[in-house]
């Protein structure tokens, strides 16, 4: 949800040094700013019962604000002037000034860009939305949209969607999310995924001298380098047991699903035969590569981006190079990528594909702006030119992927290779209580630290997706 | 109120004659005047807590989700969050959780609180300073801060626990160990942070309580013939009393009521193994969005402490009275 593409689409080239990419990051999570802000909210030492019942008082009374004021005709307050709220660290203000003038010249109306910070997105968009006086574009991370797009917050762009397009096919693991029961309530931005990083000196020093391209070549690679690196310390491949978005792609790969949708059911599907066959080789892949104390960690603490650039690691999967180059500039150059090989020969593991989506609000008075917008931020120009060509993002169609491969860089050439086969996750405003309560995480630590069997974590949390996919917000 | 109880009987026994005494507009003022000198008080309360316990009960019978925030309709589903909460399975194991949580870390403070406090009054005037510098410090330190350090220490592979435990060489080699993976260890590791932050207070209220026994008592008690344990049951804990009643209710709402130090740590893992009710509430308010079932929970919760602590606000009450 909110926090996964920031870090997974940081695989920029450069401008966004000061954005790490972590793991785990919550509404109150293990990250110091979050925290900070936590403390903030519940403060009151030792009561947070008082607190929460506070906050749910303050939900409860911004609630009632909403609908009280809603008399006024919100189409009076029409402007030329349109308010659009980016995420920080997402688009570079190059970017978002481009797509602005793209937008100025076609409409000739301004735009107001503000930039949101992630900590607690989800309640200030919440709050946003609710008002009568919304932003009219929102930025939304891919798997957050059916949060909102379900529950009325949201335009529906349905019939716009032949213009958005352009032709395009763009990824299911931005527009799939975006789509709740056919209709379309939010137009891709901007893609990022994963791909594996090694270290060059390290693979070489084992004896490898050519990147694997098959599950087997890899495992065998991994081996020499274990054999190599004996201390208990050491990870041929740092693996966190509660990185769930690297611990999917071993799922799909297989062939299984987190959830299948019937009708308007969604069903945890964890326990079938291919998802629990993708589950048996992640498990054994990461307690072989990884060390013991990474089974119940994120990616975040430790980091696992400055283990890899300690020389604790000599193999990590993530969606940037930059954290790793910021903690040691003296590995540039000796760092090399790959798309994680499949079990199927010539194939890459399907990837998690985080991203992000525009969205019109649903009260706001300008929609018929809010959609030259978009259509400007998604057309072929702006995506070629600047986010992929500035930003270095992957853009929002597999035709584009073709299209500007040529123009990336060696170490990016990877990621935009593996986000050809991507998978989303469930496309329903349940998925975002997945990712909140922390519950996936916890999914894959117990079979990493085998307290629980592949079955029995995927029993529990089966019924788990079952109870919070099909709630209704 | 509970000041005016024990007088009422008499003072309606003397009505008549009081009566006849006293014009009756004085009267009517003297009554009034605790109740106008309360009115400050009660507003602000009334205010800052009980409209927003008002709230959360409203809040609690109504299906209240993002749909109702961003429409504003909020539909009244009566007892359904209760029943929800009840039945869904997850509740008998969550109550029974925090319950034992709660009585460990009361336990544990209490126990080590009026060690301490006992010790402060045996050492000597520099170590008293000193070991009360030190307990002000532990005391000062916010809850986030300190759950972020404890995180650092117990963290597989890199803390400073493990490290020291593996070079006492009498465990093995524990660097890789995860004291998280297991609810127990990771309720251990918990508990020692809450207790470390909560005995100070304890320990130094305790401290003020034992400093007002007069040493004549414990002289009385030598003379006739007490040995230590026997003093400490006659006198001590006798004069402790109120104060003992007083901190283990606030230990008990306190502690009750963690929730920084699980959350940060934990976040009610492994596998659900640490989720007490004040988790379970936030969680389902603010992860699955359904803020009329934490507000359900919460309300559950506050009816429960209210009970838990009836009995000793009683208690509490009336041992002041005789003191």
């Amino acid at each position: 949800m909110v926090w996964t593409k920031r870090r997974t689409l940081d695989f920029t080239k450069g401008q966004m040094s000061s954005f790490r990419p972590t793991e785990f990051r919550p509404r109150f999570p293990y990250a110091l700013e979050a925290t900070v802000h936590q403390r903030s909210t519940l403060g009151i030492r030792k009561l947070p019962l008082l607190a929460g019942v506070l906050a749910l008082a303050a939900v409860g009374v911004s609630g009632c604000g909403g609908s009280s004021g809603s008399s006024t005709p919100a189409a009076a307050k029409r402007s030329s002037t349109l308010s659009v709220w980016y995420m920080d660290g997402d688009l570079s203000s190059q970017d978002q000034a481009a797509i602005g003038a793209a937008f100025t010249a076609a409409t000739g109306a301004k735009v107001n860009v503000q930039i949101q910070e992630w900590a607690n997105i989800n309640t200030k968009l919440s709050t946003a939305l609710a008002q009568n006086d919304p932003p009219d574009v929102v930025e939304i991370g891919n798997t957050d949209v059916p949060l909102f797009a379900a529950t009325g917050a949201l335009a529906d762009l349905t019939p716009e969607k032949p213009a958005l397009e352009q032709g395009q096919s763009w990824l299911p693991g931005l527009s799939g999310p975006a789509t709740v029961s056919g209709h379309l309530y939010a137009a891709p931005l901007f893609a990022g995924d994963r791909a594996v990083i090694y270290n060059k000196k390290l693979w070489a020093k084992a004896g490898i001298t050519s990147v694997p391209t098959s599950y087997a070549e890899l495992t065998a690679d991994l081996d020499k380098i274990k054999t190599a690196n004996p201390s208990p310390d050491f990870s041929a491949f740092y693996f966190p047991g509660q990185y769930w978005y690297g611990a999917l792609q071993f799922v799909w790969d297989a062939g299984g699903q987190l959830a299948t949708e019937s009708g308007s059911t969604w069903s945890g599907a964890l326990a079938s035969p291919a998802a629990q066959q993708g589950l048996a080789t992640w498990k054994t892949f990461q307690n072989t590569y990884s060390t013991a104390a990474s089974r119940n960690v994120d990616t975040k603490s430790p980091d696992q981006a400055a283990l890899f650039a300690q020389g604790k690691a000599a193999t990590i999967l993530d969606t940037s190079l930059n954290t790793v180059l910021k903690d040691n500039p003296a590995l540039k150059g000796e760092i090399g990528t790959f798309p994680f090989p499949g079990r199927a020969a010539g194939t890459s593991q399907p990837v998690f594909l985080g991203g992000s989506d525009l969205a019109i609000a649903a009260k706001s008075p300008n929609q018929a702006l809010a959609e030259q917008y978009l259509k400007a931020a998604t057309s072929i120009a702006v995506q070629t030119a600047d986010i992929v060509g500035v930003d270095g993002w992957t853009p929002v169609s597999t035709q584009l992927i073709t299209r500007t491969s040529s123009t990336l860089s060696e170490t990016s050439k990877a990621f935009a290779q593996a986000a050809s086969r991507s998978v989303a996750t469930p496309a329903t405003p349940g998925w975002a209580t997945i990712e909140s309560d922390a519950s996936i995480n916890q999914f894959f630590a117990a079979i990493a630290t085998g307290t629980q069997s592949p079955q029995q974590a995927a029993q529990s949390f089966d019924s788990h997706l079952d109870q919070a996919l099909n709630a209704t917000p | 109120m509970t000041q005016t109880a024990p007088d009422r009987a008499p003072a309606a026994l003397d009505e008549p004659r009081a009566a006849a005494r006293r014009p009756r507009r004085r009267r009517l003022r003297d009554r009034a005047t605790p109740y106008v000198l309360l009115a400050p008080a009660t507003v602000v309360l009334g205010l800052v807590l009980g409209y927003p316990l008002v709230r959360l009960l409203v809040i609690s019978m109504q299906d209240y989700g993002l749909r109702a925030l961003f429409t504003g309709v909020t539909p009244w589903t009566g007892f359904s969050n209760y029943a929800q909460i009840f039945t869904g399975g997850q509740f008998g194991g969550v109550l029974l959780r925090t319950l034992l949580f709660c009585a460990a870390l009361v336990g544990g403070t209490l126990l080590i609180g009026l060690l301490v406090a006992l010790m402060l009054g045996a050492a000597g005037k520099r170590m008293r300073t000193a070991v009360t510098i030190c307990l002000i410090c532990a005391w000062a330190v916010p809850t986030t801060a300190a759950t972020l350090v404890w995180q650092w220490l117990f963290e597989p592979g890199y803390g400073v626990i493990n490290w020291m435990l593996t070079k006492l060489t009498v465990f093995g080699d524990l660097t890789q160990h995860d004291w998280f993976a297991s609810s127990f260890s990771a309720f251990a590791v918990i508990w020692l942070l809450v207790v470390w932050q909560s005995v100070p207070f304890v320990a130094l209220t305790l401290r003020a309580g034992l400093s007002q026994i007069p040493s004549s008592y414990y002289e009385t008690a030598a003379i006739s013939g007490a040995g230590a344990w026997t003093s400490f049951r006659i006198v001590t804990l006798q004069f402790l009393r109120p104060i003992l009643l007083l901190v283990t209710i606030l230990s008990v709402v306190w502690d009750f009521n963690v929730f920084n130090q699980i959350w940060i740590l934990t976040q009610g893992g492994p596998d659900g193994g640490t989720t007490t009710l004040g988790i379970w509430s936030f969680t389902r308010a603010f992860s699955s969005e359904s803020f009329g079932q934490g507000a359900a929970i919460a309300v559950v919760s506050v009816a429960m402490l209210l009970v838990l602590t009836a009995y000793y606000v009683r208690r509490l009450v009336r041992a002041g009275e005789q003191w």
